[in-house]
């Protein structure tokens, strides 16, 4: 199934420790970065029902006030409060006991951060990987040796170097963990990244294009092959415009039958999404005329 | 510092004037508890607390071995293969040494601890009670077209940005009563109309498009020399604290401080103090930005708020 495929444009070390790895930032501005033995996060929603979160599965416990809102890796945030006293950290500076009340904010991070493998098709063009994990990407298409099991949150920083005349565009898609026999064109012997998109279950594309009277043909849509084609692009709510050279927060969730972009604070969905698989890879491809970095991508 | 005011012209009078300075700097009351110390370690951590030993060891080739007291110190910077740290001084003088090796106690919020040097990357002293503002560039087009993309240069060290055609947006949100500093120093002026503006964004705005709903200062001067300071409410100006202020110039040093709270706005500029009232706002929690003019460049460093 492999075969033809080049492994590895890079592969990072794995963070070292053991237990969850957090980072919290206490009321007076400090920033404790390490590992966390408590690997359920106890939460009072009312008086009685206490749910227990892995916290592995937390993206961020945020403090306001006396009681907290997790926001959970992917799906809807949950507010209560907190029933930990104490949230023991392994640093670097050795172990240290932080008292819950003194936590006002608490990160945790992926474990996929820094730990992706990227393949890509041989002698690939358009296509390369810094020594800093940032993927450069000209017309090239890269996507992960990993899979992933749905429902998922990828979150990543995306860098438009500079807007061609010829517009452009950047697809992120999650595919087919291994090829699907419903599909009419499918080859199972010689499966290649092309194909495997074919059975694409969900994506999304950020495009941007020419000035015209009626604004700049930019836009960003949540797709689903065979299925749906949603563009998202809401003129006149917002002029949409994709901005060049600035790094900008992406995140996308696909959870149960809906996808969910959020980017630069303004978040967009599509429902009625139907995904095949229960595991998926990410694809990354761009257009051959701009150059797309991407930098800090998790999967959560 | 009316000593310094009243000092004579010419360099006999400036060289007083900065003996004067430095003598004032070190005859300040300030004691080591009222000061607090920010380690940023090669980690990514950032500890906060107050030293528990007396100074820094530093090793100089002129003077040798010798102790600063914390509370002299202003920042600690290595040089990129930390043979050498610069020592800025509350007075902004700067001594070159060698930082003795070794490991710092730091009595911080959740308990003392021992900190190796060799892990420290940056280490800034300010007086006690300041959170940290760290930015990130919003992904808003700069005016200027000849403005260079931003880069990780832009946000020079979370709480340091350059502000070059970008606008930055502090990364959490803070609510009234607020207290925003800062050091403002234009590096590029290429008309003779530089601003600088600060905003304080509804915490539910897009990230991609100027705000036009928000309270905000801006520091300016117009084209015939004046000086002035303006607050906006949803883009209209509620009053100007002040004119012919004199100029804003290249390379000089702004100390600003924003006092807003249910509804005045105090603004400190280099020890001058202005009152506006009626500031009123919707919103509780806000982030806060900052931006300059087209074509401008301002270094803004030691960002910070106190409730």
């Amino acid at each position: 199934m492999m075969r033809g495929l080049v492994l590895g444009l890079f592969l990072a070390v794995a963070a070292h420790g053991t237990g969850v790895p957090v980072t919290a930032i206490l009321r007076d501005g400090s920033r404790v970065v390490g590992f966390t033995s408590v690997t359920e996060l106890p939460l009072r929603v009312g008086s009685q029902a206490v749910t227990n979160f892995a916290l592995s599965r937390v993206r961020s416990v945020q403090t306001v006030g006396a009681t907290q809102t997790v926001v959970p890796g992917y799906g809807e945030p949950m507010r209560g409060r907190v029933e930990l006293t104490s949230l023991p950290v392994e640093t670097a500076l050795g172990a240290v006991l932080l008292p819950w009340n003194l936590i006002e904010e608490l990160q945790v991070r992926s474990a996929t951060a820094g730990a992706l493998t990227w393949l890509a098709a041989p002698g690939a063009p358009g296509l390369s990987l810094t020594s800093t994990g940032e993927i450069l990407l000209q017309g090239g298409a890269t996507w992960t040796r990993q899979s992933f099991p749905l429902p998922l949150a990828v979150e990543f920083e995306m860098f438009l170097e500079s807007r061609q005349s010829a517009g452009g565009w950047l697809d992120v898609e999650l595919v087919a963990d291994a090829p699907t026999r419903n599909l009419l064109d499918l080859d199972l012997v010689s499966s290649t990244p092309t194909r495997i998109t074919t059975a694409c279950p969900s994506g999304l594309r950020f495009l941007y294009g020419q000035l015209t009277p009626k604004g700049y043909k930019d836009g960003v849509s949540l797709r689903q092959t065979h299925t749906a084609f949603h563009s998202i692009r809401q003129q006149p709510e917002a002029p949409f415009y994709v901005t060049a050279g600035v790094w900008q927060p992406v995140r996308f969730e696909v959870v149960g039958d809906w996808t969910r972009l959020e980017w630069n604070g303004r978040p967009y969905e599509l429902r009625g999404v139907q995904i095949p698989q229960k595991t998926a890879r990410l694809r990354i491809t761009a257009d051959p005329n701009s150059r797309w970095r991407i930098r800090n991508l998790v999967v959560r | 510092m009316a000593g310094m005011e009243a000092a004579p012209e010419g360099l006999m009078g400036k060289l007083t004037g900065k003996i004067i300075a430095s003598l004032l700097v070190c005859a300040l009351p300030v004691t080591a508890a009222d000061w607090q110390i920010a380690l940023s370690l090669t980690d990514g951590a950032r500890i906060i607390g107050a030293p528990a030993t007396v100074g820094l060891p530093l090793l100089t080739t002129g003077v040798g071995r010798m102790q600063i007291p914390w509370e002299r110190i202003r920042q600690i910077e290595w040089s990129a293969d930390r043979q050498m740290a610069t020592v800025t001084l509350l007075n902004r003088d700067q001594v070159r040494g060698a930082v003795e090796p070794g490991a710092w106690r730091v009595r911080t919020a959740f308990g003392t601890h021992t900190v190796p040097a060799a892990m420290v990357r940056k280490a800034q002293f300010r007086p006690a009670g300041a959170r940290d503002v760290w930015w990130a560039v919003l992904p808003i087009a700069p005016a200027d077209p000849e403005s260079k993309p931003s880069s990780a240069a832009m946000v020079v060290d979370e709480a340091d940005v350059v502000l070059d055609g970008w606008q930055v947006r502090s990364q959490r949100t803070f609510a009234r009563p607020v207290t925003f500093e800062c050091d403002a120093v234009l590096t590029r002026a290429p008309n003779k109309e530089p601003q600088l503006g600060i905003r304080f964004v509804p915490a539910d705005e897009p990230r991609d498009a100027a705000p036009s709903r928000c309270v905000a200062l801006v520091i300016g001067q117009r084209r015939d020399g004046r000086q002035y300071m303006t607050v906006f409410r949803n883009g209209v100006p509620v009053s100007t604290l002040y004119e012919e202020l004199g100029g804003l110039n290249v390379g000089e040093a702004y100390r600003l401080r924003v006092r807003w709270d249910d509804e005045s706005f105090t603004v400190t500029l280099n020890d001058r103090t202005f009152v506006t009232k009626d500031v009123t706002a919707w919103y509780d929690s806000f982030h806060i930005d900052l931006y300059g003019g087209p074509g401008e460049r301002w270094r803004v460093t030691e960002c910070a708020v106190r409730p």
